[in-house]
């Protein structure tokens, strides 16, 4: 395709073409079948795949806009691919951090010896504001905090892969890998099956015995739901989506009832005993009774079953103290202290508003880092310093100064560019990658994940929220495709 | 070959049981730690690992789990890269037995060629080597012929020994599992001046193995050939170590290069199950 012409590889790591303009191997088969394509002819593939997402209602809702407009989430149809070797120095990489992350989130529940033996600091733990102190000594299912992860994995100009941030809360975004790849499949049925490309679709699988690994013991056949907060959700889509994958019913926190400290759900044979409860809603608004007690779309009584160990939630409650933005830094520091091993993917380096030190550096470079709120996500209550006003860094001075803890600021990575289809040619954009990671009887990476790219022009913000899209993620069995 | 092994033990106590302290010898050990490209331990309750090098240069994790519970999990997980030492320049054939007197490094291999816990040097098994040896002068000839010889003359019967059957008692009965053709190969080589030791691991040999040991932890024995290092040979399979095979500790016998040592504090008979599955595949 004569698109490629005047592409610009830029002074980034391309995902594609190596530095000296060649194709990278694992690339050649997808770039060979686009050569024997026309721009009009990918253009209309783009257009059918993207009036399949809005007639399927794959969308979701951007908050702080009034309008309250859903929006199908921007997708490109030339796929991202990662070759074996790559792939399995990341997912060893995610396993081993998951697994530290569990150790730290069971120690700073229990006995907080990595406080004692000052390796993180307590106040970094304590004033995680989804610190849950009321949990200590709570045993939880096989001792497993974090069952579904998202990590958040960027590359940078010469092609490592970093880990950006940890999603141990409620990772959203499963749903659009699982309809990229139908997308996909449809788009390019033959490509697709000739390729050794590893399937995502066992996902929905793989979460169900996830969720049904926690059950009770002695239950065996455990009854699952997906709880939502409600369609107003931005991920709603997502949520229904799941629960079908999964087979197993959505429900809202009306239609569950505790009795006897045993949840049920209500159907239209009576009352169902519930054993896992697959929770896509905050832990704030879980349960009236232990938490804001304004919250309707919890379930009074639901932690004190919990607790009693009759049912089972994932994520756990008290999660969101392992992806903390502060502490986040101190992730490298947990692999080596709990598994005695030096952590396989690297963190970005990271400054602390709350140390004296760091602050200095990060208030006299506004203009170089990157700052975020530690409390925020989804690119919200972000400062990117290259790209912004003077008014908006002395902003940012007042409201650190004012609450450092809130504060953290990385170094602006370049990220790696992926090339994109725009109107009638490809350029290159920025883009990271979302793998999810189960914690079941054993930990799994579902090998694939979301791609998502920053679709305008020299944009380094990928999320959703913040005008990003996705690409399928092609994971190879072999090197070379 | 390219392989994944998931090797998990599982205890189940009758009881809360206190107090627990293990030592695990799980991860594979290669020539080129780059052919190891992960290895991971995993234990619940969740437990932080620290680790040490033994006196054999065996990589040991050890935890402590001082608080009651019931049930503990050792899940090990490694993919690595194996090669087969014969591959490059065949067996070390053309080592006589002259170059083990007084040859280089003979003062630190003292221990392998002397009697250990589970393995004796005495006559009964000298007698037996000499009869295996049938007069050869080669090293390796004789420790290969030494294999062929316990692998014809023992049967292997799982469960008729336990983990701390001693070489004198499988000489007697002639049966035992892979641990035990092992001792008794260390025992003949020992007796004739060569230095033997034992090795933990696991075999690979395809989903649907016929091999003894496969799918399963495994030991073996290695040899020292003056000049040439140490050679892996299988008593249990009669063959040699090849790529198949994945070492994960050694040293005099069983003692030194357990997978697992643990002690706890509970009572008498607290163990109520002891569940061990490993997962050698392809990957």
């Amino acid at each position: 395709m004569a698109s490629f012409d005047n592409y610009d590889r830029g002074a980034f790591f391309d995902e594609v073409f190596a530095s000296d303009g060649a194709v990278r191997p694992h690339y050649d088969n997808v770039m060979q079948s686009l050569d024997g394509m026309t721009p009009t002819d990918f253009g209309r593939r783009q257009q059918t795949a993207d009036a399949a997402f809005l007639k399927q209602g794959v969308t979701f809702t951007v908050y702080g806009d009034d309008q309250g407009t859903e929006r199908i989430f921007p997708f490109d149809l030339m796929p991202r691919i990662i070759p074996r070797a790559e792939w399995e120095h990341v997912e060893a990489g995610l396993i081993q951090r998951i697994t530290a992350l569990n150790l730290f989130l069971n120690d700073v529940y229990h006995g907080q010896q990595i406080i004692n033996d000052k390796v993180v600091p307590a106040e970094v733990v304590e004033s995680a504001s989804h610190f849950r102190p009321a949990f200590r000594g709570i045993n939880v299912p096989h001792h497993i905090y974090i069952h579904i992860c998202g990590t958040d994995l960027v590359r940078d100009d010469d092609g490592t892969y970093f880990v950006l941030e940890d999603n141990a809360r409620c990772p959203s975004g499963a749903s659009y890998m699982l309809e990229n790849r139908q997308a996909m499949k449809r788009a390019f049925p033959h490509l697709l099956q000739s390729l050794p490309v590893r399937p995502v679709d066992r996902y929905g699988a793989m979460l169900r015995n996830t969720l049904a690994h926690l059950a009770p013991p002695g239950v065996a056949d455990p009854v699952i739901v997906v709880l939502t907060p409600g369609v107003y959700n931005s991920a709603y889509f997502e949520h229904a989506y799941l629960a079908r994958q999964m087979g197993v019913p959505i429900v809202e926190g009306r239609d569950l009832i505790v009795r006897n400290d045993r949840v049920f759900v209500r159907t239209t044979r009576g009352l169902v005993q519930v054993h896992v409860i697959y929770r896509r809603i905050d832990d704030d608004f879980l349960d009236p009774l232990v938490f804001r007690e304004d919250s309707l779309l919890g379930v009074p009584g639901l932690v004190h079953s919990y607790r009693l160990g009759h049912v089972a939630l994932a994520n756990s409650i008290g999660t969101g103290v392992a992806d903390d933005k502060a502490v986040y830094a101190y992730v490298p520091k947990m692999i080596r202290y709990y598994l005695d091993q030096d952590p396989i993917l690297p963190n970005v380096p990271t400054y602390l508003a709350s140390e004296d030190a760091d602050r200095s550096h990060i208030l006299a470079n506004l203009d170089k880092l990157v700052v975020k709120a530690v409390n925020e996500s989804g690119g919200y209550g972000m400062l990117m310093g290259p790209h912004s006003t003077k008014e908006q860094q002395e902003e940012f001075h007042r409201r650190i100064v004012a609450n450092p803890r809130n504060y953290i600021a990385q170094p602006v990575l370049q990220l790696s560019r992926h090339p994109v289809f725009v109107d009638d040619h490809f350029e290159g954009r920025h883009i990271d990658l979302r793998p999810y990671i189960l914690y079941g009887d054993k930990v799994q990476v579902l090998p694939g994940g979301l791609t998502r790219v920053a679709l305008r022009k020299g944009s380094l913000v990928v999320n959703s929220s913040q005008g990003g899209g996705s690409k399928d993620t092609w994971v190879l069995w072999n090197d070379e495709a | 070959m390219h392989l994944r092994v998931h090797h998990r033990t599982r205890y189940v106590y009758r009881v809360p049981v206190i107090d627990s302290y293990n030592e695990v010898r799980l991860r594979p050990a290669t020539d080129d730690p780059k052919r190891l490209s992960s290895f991971l331990l995993c234990v619940q309750p969740p437990r932080r690992l620290r680790h040490f090098r033994d006196e054999h240069h065996n990589y040991v994790q050890w935890f402590e789990i001082p608080e009651p519970h019931t049930e503990l999990i050792i899940d090990a997980v490694s993919r690595l890269h194996t090669t087969s030492q014969y591959a490059d320049s065949g067996k070390p054939v053309g080592i006589g037995f002259d170059s083990l007197a007084g040859g280089e490094h003979m003062d630190m291999l003292h221990p392998f060629v002397t009697a250990s816990r589970y393995v004796d040097v005495d006559h009964d098994v000298w007698r037996l080597a000499v009869d295996a040896r049938d007069e050869r002068t080669d090293v390796f000839l004789t420790a290969d012929a030494i294999m062929s010889f316990v692998h014809a003359n023992w049967v292997y019967q799982p469960n008729s020994t336990s983990a701390s059957t001693h070489m004198s008692e499988v000489l007697r009965d002639r049966r035992g599992v892979c641990q035990d053709f092992a001792h008794v190969m260390l025992g003949m080589c020992r007796s004739l001046g060569i230095p033997a030791r034992y090795v933990s691991g696991y075999l690979y040999n395809g989903p649907t193995s016929s091999l003894r040991g496969a799918q399963a932890s495994h030991a073996w024995c290695e040899v020292w050939i003056p000049g040439r290092g140490w050679f892996g040979l299988d008593p249990t399979n009669n063959t040699v170590a090849d790529e198949r095979y994945i070492k994960i500790a050694t040293g005099r016998d069983y003692d030194d290069a357990a997978p697992i040592r643990g002690s706890f504090s509970g009572p008498h008979g607290a163990t109520a199950a002891l569940e061990v599955t490993v997962e050698v595949e392809l990957a």
